[in-house]
């Protein structure tokens, strides 16, 4: 139970330090990678929430006991955790395309310099 | 039997949307219609469920899979969805830029989703769905502009939507489950503030929400009517559906509420562009929208409804610069939908968002009351900028008024017809007083809104300056990001305090 708080506090860490990497640096593509690796520590997240009831994969053989049956993994948030990561990477793959858009305007991708626009004018029509 | 087949009914109505939406991009020829029959069948589901008054509740794929309920709650956010699509085909009809119907198509399944459902995961899967729509139609053209403003408003929402997903897994470790309902009774932590967080982003609140104004202020005008009527309230509905289940929840998202409603009112009151008004006024009424879980619905149809044409006409007015738009000549067209909206929005007895704000103000204890009140005052205050006294020139050509804004209207006013006397037959017998005295109330509320105008109408400049002095900058991407941060610890300090005398 103890492996399991562990593993959970780094988990957490691994999240709070991809929000940090997001809040902290200027480049926009350094934030994308950031948010993906806030992505991957929720995935990890999940994972560890399905083993809490065991380590084995949740997939059903021919001979099953009472006893290798209690040591299989939660299936439903491996299942969840699938579709988020499908929705995750189709996320990443627009920002990045956006991002490459943006790159003939500021080839460094500095925020500041897309932010500095004026943004009392509205766009045209 | 019948109960089975109206629940395959249900699912084949949520799934249409996107059939709709494949089709329409393999048979290009079959245009809008299929859309339009789908917002229909949108619309006759709300009406159904609103005039029955009756919850369905659908589990698919057992006790573990997607929960679906349709309830009143529900359909004033269906309805609105339907009649606000409707209207935005119909007015860029003949239009040589419209877009294709697939996008269209894809925001009202995900939004319907978005609105019945009550699960933690697939409210999760459709608004995000919903997100990547509204990115897209955001970057219609492709501008610079327009790129850096949807970039932003994706990275911003998938970042909230991500500690979301870690609030959801907490729920889940404690209470074995993704279910709404099986978050009631649990003590109020960590998880359920990382939920909130992420809605409270989506839909444009307190803070993380800040991306809104922008975004809807510069994104074309028909998508800024989509997004600042509906796409908004994809946020809010999931919100006043927690908080129903689980009334603990409400102190913290009054307070965020509250807040929203009037930044949005201080804000407007010195936009110097009208849709930075428009979209800042989004902003303020959906923080009244979720003071109130039971009326909540009411005040966001009235208030999607009202605001989409207001969207819909600013798109039409080649200077959209407030300065001097007193004097300004408008021709009918525009100035119909402008005092229509906006009186709607600032509350005047017998149009729909009137009826809407009494709905939630007698829902409220006195002291939140009182607040409605008084952002109402700024309310009237922010939309007398509108109202332009200049006469329209006789003998000038006026052009019609579009069919889809005229729908918008003639649904805005025929929902205030049925409000009221609703609201009156409910009445009946009780108070019959009590209509004169809040419609007096409203009268106060507008005097005391159009002297606020004239004070601040002397020296807006001023005042705009100094606001801008005073505020700190909380719209670019590093302060929306810090928000996310500012707010969850707040609420979870609230939370803290709150929890020591008890």
């Amino acid at each position: 139970m103890a492996a399991i708080r562990l593993l959970e506090l780094l988990i957490l860490l691994a999240i709070l330090s991809g929000f940090l990497g997001m809040v902290l640096r200027r480049n926009l593509l350094l934030k994308v990678l950031s948010m993906d690796v806030m992505g991957s520590g929720v995935v990890a997240l999940f994972v560890l929430v399905a083993a809490r009831t065991g380590l084995r994969s949740p997939i059903l053989s021919t001979h099953e006991t009472a006893v290798s049956l209690a040591a299989i993994a939660d299936p439903i948030p491996q299942g969840v955790i699938l579709t988020a990561i499908v929705i995750g990477i189709s996320i990443q793959a627009l920002l990045l395309v956006v991002i490459s858009r943006l790159a003939s305007i500021d080839p460094v991708l500095d925020v500041a310099s897309f932010e500095s626009d004026s943004p009392a004018t509205g766009g045209q029509r | 039997m019948s109960e089975g087949l109206s629940h395959a009914l249900l699912v084949g109505w949520l799934e249409a949307p996107f059939v709709v939406a494949f089709l329409g991009a393999v048979v290009p020829m079959l245009g809008d219609l299929p859309l339009l029959l789908c917002c229909i069948a949108t619309g006759g589901i709300a009406l159904q469920t609103l005039l029955s008054d009756s919850t369905t509740t659908l589990m698919l794929l057992g006790n573990h899979g997607v929960v679906l309920q349709l309830d009143p709650l529900a359909a004033w956010f269906l309805l609105l969805n339907a009649v606000v699509m409707v209207a935005v085909r119909l007015e860029l009809r003949g239009n040589p830029e419209r877009p294709a119907p697939l996008l269209p198509a894809v925001l009202h399944g995900g939004l319907n989703i978005c609105f019945v459902v009550s699960d933690l995961i697939s409210l999760y899967v459709a608004l995000e769905l919903v997100g990547i729509v509204a990115f897209l139609l955001i970057l219609r053209d492709g501008s610079p502009q327009r790129l850096w403003i949807g970039l932003r408003y994706l990275l911003i929402s998938n970042t909230a939507m991500t500690l979301y997903l870690v609030g959801a897994a907490l729920a889940y470790a404690i209470t074995g489950s993704f279910r709404f309902s099986s978050l009631s009774g649990l003590p109020i932590g960590a998880a359920q503030v990382l939920l909130l967080l992420g809605l409270f982003t989506k839909g444009g609140l307190f803070l993380p929400g800040l991306w809104l104004p922008r975004s809807h202020a510069e994104a074309p005008s028909d998508v800024s009517a989509l997004l600042s009527a509906v796409v908004v309230t994809a946020g809010v509905a999931p919100l006043l559906r927690l908080a129903a289940i689980e009334p603990a929840l409400l102190p913290l998202v009054r307070s965020i509420g509250l807040c929203s409603a009037a930044l949005g009112v201080v804000q407007a009151l010195s936009a110097a562009d009208l849709k930075r008004l428009l979209a800042w006024s989004t902003v303020s009424q959906m923080g009244l929208v979720v003071l109130s879980p039971a009326a909540g619905g009411a005040l966001a149809l009235t208030h999607g409804l009202a605001k989409a044409p207001l969207f819909l006409t600013a798109g039409r007015i080649r200077e959209r610069q407030l300065d001097g738009w007193g004097q300004r000549v408008l021709p009918q067209s525009v100035q119909v939908p402008l005092w229509l909206g906006s009186l709607s929005i600032a509350g005047l007895p017998g149009l729909a968002g009137f009826a809407a704000k009494k709905l939630v103000g007698s829902d409220l204890p006195a002291p939140w009351a009182l607040s409605l009140t008084l952002i109402g005052i700024g309310s009237v205050a922010v939309y007398a900028r509108l109202w332009t006294r200049a006469p329209v020139p006789p003998g000038t050509h006026t052009p019609e008024i579009p069919a889809g804004t005229a729908l918008l209207l003639i649904s805005l006013v025929s929902a205030g017809l049925i409000l009221s006397v609703v609201s009156a037959a409910a009445a009946n017998g009780l108070q019959a007083d009590d209509l004169v005295s809040s419609v007096l109330q409203a009268g106060l509320v507008f005097a005391t809104g159009l002297i606020l105008h004239r004070l601040l109408g002397r020296d807006r400049d001023s005042h705009r300056r100094s606001l801008a002095r005073r505020m700190p900058q909380l719209e670019t991407l590093q302060d929306l990001l810090g928000a996310i941060t500012v707010v969850g610890a707040g609420l979870l300090l609230a939370l803290r305090v709150l929890e020591v005398p008890g």
